[in-house]
């Protein structure tokens, strides 16, 4: 088969992925060397679905031994088989990085034969991209599960990111649907790779390993877990493993099979579950303050304005002398707002004007603020307020989920 | 009104400041512009100085620190014809307040300035991403390329140290301006008007797989084009090969 048409079939099966973030690394120049890496990252086109492509994102191979049901790749579907060597792989990497086409590989693989053979082809491709072919832009590899913590540990030492995905949020599904892959054999690499990571920390600041950190995938809706139970996970992966990012994907039917639903999530729970996410890593909360472990998330209000509303006693807030760690907790005002009333506020006292200024958007903030001492709300009780954001949402137009560009995909992911 | 008329560049605005700041205090706009000044203004013709230039540069870094400056610097590289009149009003605040004057979010000074600075910069990224190289027969990688701003040298150092083995050259077609950089060291060109290049025998096929690359990552069943066109807006695409 020509290379054109098994780059073809092999970004097929990558593209469900949901990760193409080429940020969180900071690789500098070296003579001689092709290529570099910034912290914000840098998309570099985007398709016709409107997602951004910063990395060349692609499997190795798609020839798959397992069988899991929510998986296009899964051995038992029929679909055109093919896989690229390393070399191959290198070439097409640097062809296309030299052209600025892209910010880096995110390498992925089925798992042919073994884990362990598996892993090794990757960590052997990366290793000669980086070291035959002095790349140094960046580098996201997915690990396979069931390969041997030592094969990981090695192929991580070339790359800025890897991710191992735990595809299903309880044991309980994995096993129904994801049979071959093992519970432990997803937690032991990534408990391996966080304590790498923080040692390289604490060992070599400069020096960090896997300096994008590690980051992992799973889908929502393809088994009943509900949002409080998937909110805990991440909670703990966040804490105990220290993850850099969790990405969910809604789960879409691509084959029909009694175990999984017949129809797809709403989309709105991905997002939802995107917004406690950000809430998690960026904004101070712990997932046992945003909902009971046998909830879901409102689909119809944002998550930190449902829970301004439901703890709304510790509102209304003064815009000019609550703590940073408060005004990050008011609906509508994000990171950068905070930061920049504390900021504002050391020059003088703010008021209305001056937040419209600064860009301070106050649809939603309104309701849990006093500025200068003055409440602007339309309505001052919870269940008024809850009413009036409700009903905004309903009179705008119909949202458009698709715009999120972080992290679009609700689809499913296609690897291994 | 008293309005300090100068040339056209960077340093010229920055011996304006100097003159605002010690014999013509009482100047109230700062423009390159020679059709700006009216019957009832008084002009000032400002001559370009490399050294008072100089001192006010060090005057603000000493200020405000290096990071105010190279923003006001930046600020500066934009087409916005009202961009003297911005950084005229924001460099008298830095100079007053020092750099207390980057968190003054609510003065309107700032928020100016913040908006312009901001579309330079983020043009500046964009193109970071959507530049494209094509590989020459003799081996250069070549960019043509034209921004709203005069972001070239904001380029350069970015893919300076990305392709610092590599010889290529950044072409601003709409202001003619032409950096080789030949693996060693740079070479400012005024590009001409006409040109012509030829490319690598492999340049077609890379080009190749990377148009079939970009529309087999996107998932059909998605398609929404208008939030493509959000992100990477028309005017960025003709010298994108995969549209």
């Amino acid at each position: 088969m020509d290379i054109g048409e098994r780059i073809k079939i092999l970004t097929e099966g990558a593209k469900y992925d949901v990760s193409c973030s080429s940020s969180g690394s900071r690789t500098t120049a070296k003579r001689g060397y092709l290529g570099s890496a910034a912290p914000h990252g840098v998309c570099h086109s985007f398709t016709a679905d409107g997602r951004c492509i910063s990395l060349l994102k692609i499997l190795l191979s798609n020839k798959c031994v397992y069988d899991c049901l929510y998986c296009i790749n899964r051995r038992t579907e029929s679909i055109p088989r093919a896989s690229l060597t390393p070399k191959e792989l290198c070439e097409l990497v640097i062809g296309f990085y030299k052209r600025n086409y892209i910010e880096g590989l995110f390498l992925s693989s089925a798992v042919e034969v073994s884990p362990n053979r598996t892993m090794e082809t990757l960590a052997q491709t990366v290793q000669m991209l980086r070291t035959e072919y002095k790349f140094r832009g960046y580098i996201h590899l997915k690990g396979i599960p069931g390969a041997d913590n030592e094969l990981i540990d090695y192929a991580s030492r070339w790359v800025d990111r890897i991710s191992l995905n735990i595809e299903l949020p309880s044991e309980k599904s994995l096993l129904l649907l994801a049979p071959q892959k093992k519970k432990e054999a997803i937690l032991s690499p990534m408990r391996m790779l966080s304590q790498t990571y923080i040692a390289s920390q604490i060992e070599r600041p400069k020096i960090i390993k896997i300096p994008a950190g590690q980051t992992t995938q799973m889908i929502v809706g393809a088994s009943p877990e509900t949002d409080g139970q998937i909110m805990r996970l991440t909670q703990g992966l966040y804490d105990h493993y220290r993850l850099k990012r969790v990405y969910y994907s809604a789960y879409s039917p691509v084959t029909t099979n009694s175990l999984l639903p017949a129809v797809p999530p709403d989309l709105r729970r991905e997002h939802r579950l995107y917004e406690a996410d950000w809430l998690l890593r960026f904004y101070g909360y712990k997932a046992e303050e945003l909902l009971p472990i046998n909830r879901n998330l409102s689909l119809d209000l944002d998550v930190k304005s449902d829970w301004a509303i439901n703890n709304f006693n510790m509102f209304p807030l003064e815009i000019n002398t609550a703590p940073y760690e408060l005004l990050l907790r008011v609906p509508g005002i994000g990171v950068r707002n905070a930061y920049r009333i504390t900021e504002a506020r050391k020059h003088g006292r703010l008021d209305r004007d001056a937040l419209k200024k600064m860009r301070v958007v106050l649809k939603r903030a309104e309701y849990f603020v006093t500025i200068n001492g003055k409440f602007f709300g339309a309505a001052d009780t919870p269940h008024k307020i809850r009413n009036s954001l409700m009903g905004k949402s309903l009179s705008a137009p119909p949202p458009k989920y698709k715009q999120l560009g972080f992290f679009d995909e609700p689809l499913i992911t296609g690897e291994f | 009104m008293k309005i300090l008329l100068i040339e056209p560049c960077f340093a010229g605005f920055l011996t304006a400041i100097y003159h605002a700041h010690y014999s013509h205090k009482d100047a109230d706009i700062i423009t390159s512009d020679l059709n700006a000044p009216s019957f009832l203004d008084i002009q000032v013709e400002i001559t370009t100085d490399t050294v008072l230039a100089a001192r006010v540069r060090s005057g603000i870094i000493k200020r405000a620190g290096t990071v105010i400056y190279s923003d006001i610097a930046h600020a500066y590289l934009s087409c916005q014809d009202t961009k003297e009149k911005i950084l005229f009003a924001y460099t008298k605040l830095v100079l007053l307040h020092g750099r207390a004057a980057y968190g003054m979010y609510q003065m309107n000074e700032v928020k100016e300035f913040n908006d312009l600075l901001q579309k330079v910069r983020g043009e500046a990224h964009r193109f970071k991403g959507f530049l494209r190289f094509k590989e020459l027969k003799n081996g250069i990688y070549y960019s043509a390329f034209s921004g709203d701003n005069d972001i070239i040298e904001l380029l350069l150092p970015h893919f300076r140290a990305r392709m610092n083995a590599e010889k290529f050259v950044l072409h601003d077609i709409k202001r003619h301006k032409l950096i080789y950089y030949d693996s060693q060291i740079c070479h400012y060109l005024i590009a001409p008007e006409e040109y012509s290049v030829t490319l690598s025998d492999e340049e077609a096929f890379f080009s190749a797989l990377w148009k079939d690359y970009h529309k087999n990552i996107a998932v059909e069943g998605r398609l929404n084009t208008d939030l493509q066109r959000q992100c990477l807006p028309k005017k960025y695409r003709w010298f994108m090969n995969e549209f």
